[in-house]
């Protein structure tokens, strides 16, 4: 029997010390990320029958358990991905908040607020050259702020949109990572022996999976063999035991940017966009970083074709004698109003517009000219035949051509011609004696003419009667300066006014960056919390630690003294024999 | 709940992180002066700023409108007024040469004063400010009266006046035209005189005298209209003068930070800051592993 105390004790010695590997190990991953923290299980050996009596056989590790809540790993999963998803949006938002200016600097609604008041100063003084010079270089702040702030965006998007093709590839790293440990788990757990948990293993897969959820939103399901299926929010297959679904990005019809797929057959991977970093960098690039385009695009428009419209119509100081439109159609021969090339086309409506030659004092045809446009049939074509190919054709002293690069050019050789009321919009549309040239926000500038020339500006419409035009009226700037403050839908939408449109702009910019700090600031304290709660279950405490330490110790030293004491048993019994 | 080591030092992270976020943003509220300066720190508010500028800004360019009308409109109103003291004169020759007892030589010598007095009328005419025709409508490149062969006063300019526009809504006539009824009587009735007086027609001289009067009469009258214009301005003037002192106490009330509250903040965060910063160096001596020798 001593034997048998012996062995008990050995068996107590070896447990004991198998306790301190675990405190050791726990010790050890104190500051290890994912880590969870292990317990030896210990249980009592089983007992051997011997007559009456069933004797016990000491103890014996049964198991090394890891201490986790499945309930808050799967809810840090979630949080991980909506955090990635608020934090990118955050950031994103953040890198572009200088495109939007400050109180500090000039921004878009003070650039435009300078832009009109150059319009009323060059109104109350038609015939100032340094009003005129003025004008233009304001003009040019607008229109070089306005395609700035577009290209400042479009490089943000596009920048996230390259971003989205780089992290795919972190994606796929994880993926094949989680289906990797997947393998290790089921080949170490499937002896079935009891105890055999891949502790270690399984943090680990935890770790990849909340990286991936950093990335992109997933749903994971756990299976009974210790596998680890994960989804995409829209049900996709991700991953599966030791098999992984690739991903990668390709291009969606009808979009410039690109779509989250599946390697294996190209289908988009639904519900990605919901969270994580690539959900928000796809989110900032379609949704927010869209819109602002699209805003700053339409107020361009608006700010173009409303101007061009009045300008087209007026004159300025420098007599103009030859015009050659800015666009030039793809088809002269199609009618006006639906050419491709021409950006404004569809704004073309029946109407007509006046056409004033000063030959000589008064004119031949005081009043002028009006050239009937219908928008749905006219085309260039009819347009140069009503002016007159040639001089005597058309209207007297003018004749009309269309130039080799396709553009209208109305010549009036050595006579000042002047424009009046254009009620068609067509001199607008085909940027004929018009302010701004471009169709939109990308492309807007100052026309080529007027920025060698400030005199072209137009500030004075000719005499609808004399066809006499004043050197200081100042009608036709009064009609662009008005345009301050009307509310302009050229682009269909709500009406609003250029300033409304650039205010709305930076404020649909701060609440947007505001809800998305909001957000980010939720999602980091939820991030705390739960980090707090696992801590709470899975983290390594190194004061209980200690306590552990010293619990194994002291059994170790008492299984010693058990040891010791039948040793001496056995000495005393041997002392009998000698 | 199960407190480890670990969470002791994240929480305590935080709360140093939240802390000197706080130092941040009041460094840059101190330093700025203001609540917020970029759209990220307050949409709403930010949005509000931005109507405010717009309107300080259509303001002060209103009053600059105002001040070139002013300009124009007194010019005006100074030349109208050396034109009454020509009246005047005319007048007073007039009723002079409407003597019976005067000889035609006499009255030939007076009309050599009035055709002196007829150039001065056409020259006040024509002034020019700035290089540009004062009285000639929106036509400023040409002279607002020409005498034809006949001794006539023909109107050159045109009929459009000079608008200057105060708001996009607001626009104020800013001259006044040459061809006014004041302008063609005071030429019509200093031609009556100087033709009567070459023509020594008593009676004519006679009549000459109501035109002239007539004339001097619409003449004050018009220059009374400029000075109404001038008064209307000026009030005008007080008005925007009024809105820009309510929208600049408006922007600072709006946009200028509470700089007792934010010292404050500051002052706690910091208090805050340095306990956090204690805990920090009095939590690392607090473990088992200190006592167990």
């Amino acid at each position: 029997m001593i034997v048998r105390t012996l062995q008990i004790a050995a068996k107590s010695l070896a447990t004991q010390q198998q306790g301190m590997d675990t405190v050791s190990h726990n010790i050890a991953n104190v500051n290890t990320d994912g880590y969870s923290r292990q317990s030896a299980n210990l249980v009592t050996a089983p007992s051997d029958q011997m007559g009456l009596f069933s004797f016990g056989n000491g103890v014996q590790l049964d198991s090394i358990s890891r201490s986790m809540d499945p309930l808050i790993a799967r809810a840090q999963v979630a949080n991980n991905s909506q955090a990635s998803f608020a934090n990118t949006l955050k950031e994103g938002l953040s890198s572009v908040e200088a495109t939007f200016g400050n109180l500090g600097v000039p921004g878009l609604t003070s650039t435009l607020d300078a832009f009109f008041n150059a319009q009323q100063l060059l109104a109350n003084s038609p015939d100032d050259p340094i009003a005129r010079t003025g004008m233009v270089a304001r003009a040019n702040d607008i229109a070089n702020l306005a395609s700035s702030m577009q290209q400042q965006l479009v490089a943000r998007q596009q920048s996230a949109n390259l971003e989205v093709g780089t992290l795919i590839n972190s994606v796929n790293t994880t993926l094949d990572n989680i289906a990797d440990l997947n393998t290790q788990i089921l080949k170490k757990e499937s002896g079935g022996q009891a105890g055999s948990q891949a502790n270690d293993l399984r943090d680990r897969r935890d770790i990849e999976v909340l990286k991936l959820a950093k990335f992109i939103p997933v749903q994971q399901v756990s299976t009974n063999d210790g596998g680890l299926l994960l989804q995409t929010p829209g049900g996709d297959l991700l991953v599966q035991g030791g098999y992984a679904r690739d991903l990668k990005v390709g291009t969606a019809a009808g979009s410039s940017f690109d779509v989250v797929q599946f390697s294996d057959n190209g289908m988009t991977a639904t519900g990605i966009g919901s969270g994580g970093r690539i959900g928000g960098l796809m989110t900032i690039r379609d949704t927010q970083l869209a819109d602002y385009v699209s805003t700053l695009d339409s107020l361009a428009r608006n700010l173009i074709f409303s101007v061009n419209q009045q300008h087209a119509g007026g004159t300025g100081t420098t007599a103009v004698t030859s015009y050659t439109s800015g666009l030039a159609p793809a088809n002269a021969a199609a009618p006006v109003n639906a050419d491709p090339d021409i950006p404004f086309a569809a704004k073309i409506v029946d109407g007509s517009f006046t056409i004033h030659v000063l030959d000589s004092d008064p004119p031949t045809n005081p009043g002028g000219t009006a050239v009937n446009i219908t928008a749905a049939t006219t085309s260039l074509n009819d347009i140069v035949a009503a002016i007159g190919a040639t001089a005597g054709t058309g209207i007297a002293g003018v004749s009309a051509s269309v130039n080799a690069s396709g553009a209208l050019v109305i010549d009036g050789g050595a006579n000042r011609v002047v424009f009046s009321n254009d009620s068609s919009n067509f001199l607008a549309a085909y940027e004929i004696n018009t302010f701004f040239s471009g169709s939109g926000a990308a492309d807007i500038t100052v026309d080529a003419a007027i920025l060698s020339d400030a005199g072209r500006i137009a500030t004075a419409t000719a005499d609808a009667t004399t066809s006499a035009v004043a050197i200081n009226d100042n009608s036709l700037a009064l009609s662009i300066f008005a345009l301050r403050d009307q509310a302009l839908n050229v682009d269909g939408g709500t009406p609003a006014s250029l300033t409304e449109r650039a205010t709305n702009l930076a404020g649909s910019f701060g609440m947007d960056i505001a809800a998305a700090t909001r957000d980010s600031i939720f999602r980091e304290s939820e991030a705390t919390t739960l980090s707090l709660q696992r801590d709470s279950v899975s983290g390594v405490n190194l004061d209980e630690e200690m306590i552990n330490m010293m619990t194994f110790q002291r059994s170790y030293e008492a299984a010693a003294k058990v040891i010791q004491t039948a040793n001496q048993m056995l000495t005393s019994l041997m002392g009998l024999i000698r | 709940m199960r407190i480890t080591t670990q969470s002791i030092y994240n929480t305590l992270l935080t709360g140093i992180r939240n802390q000197m976020q706080i130092q941040s943003e009041g460094t840059e509220q101190i330093s700025s002066g203001r609540r917020f300066s970029r759209p990220s720190q307050d949409g709403v508010a930010y949005t509000t700023s931005l109507n405010i500028r717009h309107a300080q800004s259509g303001i002060e360019a209103s009053l600059g409108a105002i001040n070139k009308a002013k300009l124009r409109l007194g010019i005006s109103a100074n030349t109208l007024t050396e034109i009454v003291p020509i009246m005047q004169r005319a007048e007073f020759l007039a009723v002079q040469q409407s003597n019976a007892t005067l000889s035609a030589s006499q009255r030939q010598t007076a009309s050599i004063e009035v055709t002196a007095l007829q150039n001065q009328l056409i020259s006040l005419a024509n002034t020019a400010f700035e290089g540009e025709a004062l009285f000639a409508g929106t036509a400023t490149d040409v002279q607002a009266i020409q005498i034809d062969g006949s001794g006539d006063a023909i109107y050159q300019g045109n009929t459009q006046d000079r608008t200057v526009a105060l708001t996009p809504a607001q626009n104020i006539v800013s001259n006044v035209r040459a061809d006014h009824t004041a302008f063609t009587q005071a030429f019509a009735s200093l031609k009556s005189l100087k033709d009567s007086l070459t023509a020594n027609n008593q009676l004519n001289i006679q009549a000459s005298i109501d035109l002239i009067s007539s004339a001097s009469n619409a003449m004050v009258g018009l220059n009374a209209e400029v000075g109404g214009k001038l008064s209307s301005l000026a009030i005008r003037e007080n008005t925007f003068l009024g809105m820009e002192m309510q929208m600049q106490i408006q922007l600072s009330q709006h946009e200028s930070v509470d700089m007792a509250e934010v010292a404050t903040r500051l002052a706690q965060s910091e208090t805050s800051l340095k306990a956090a910063y204690a805990e920090v160096a009095k939590f690392n001596q607090l473990s088992l592993v200190n006592f167990l020798r």
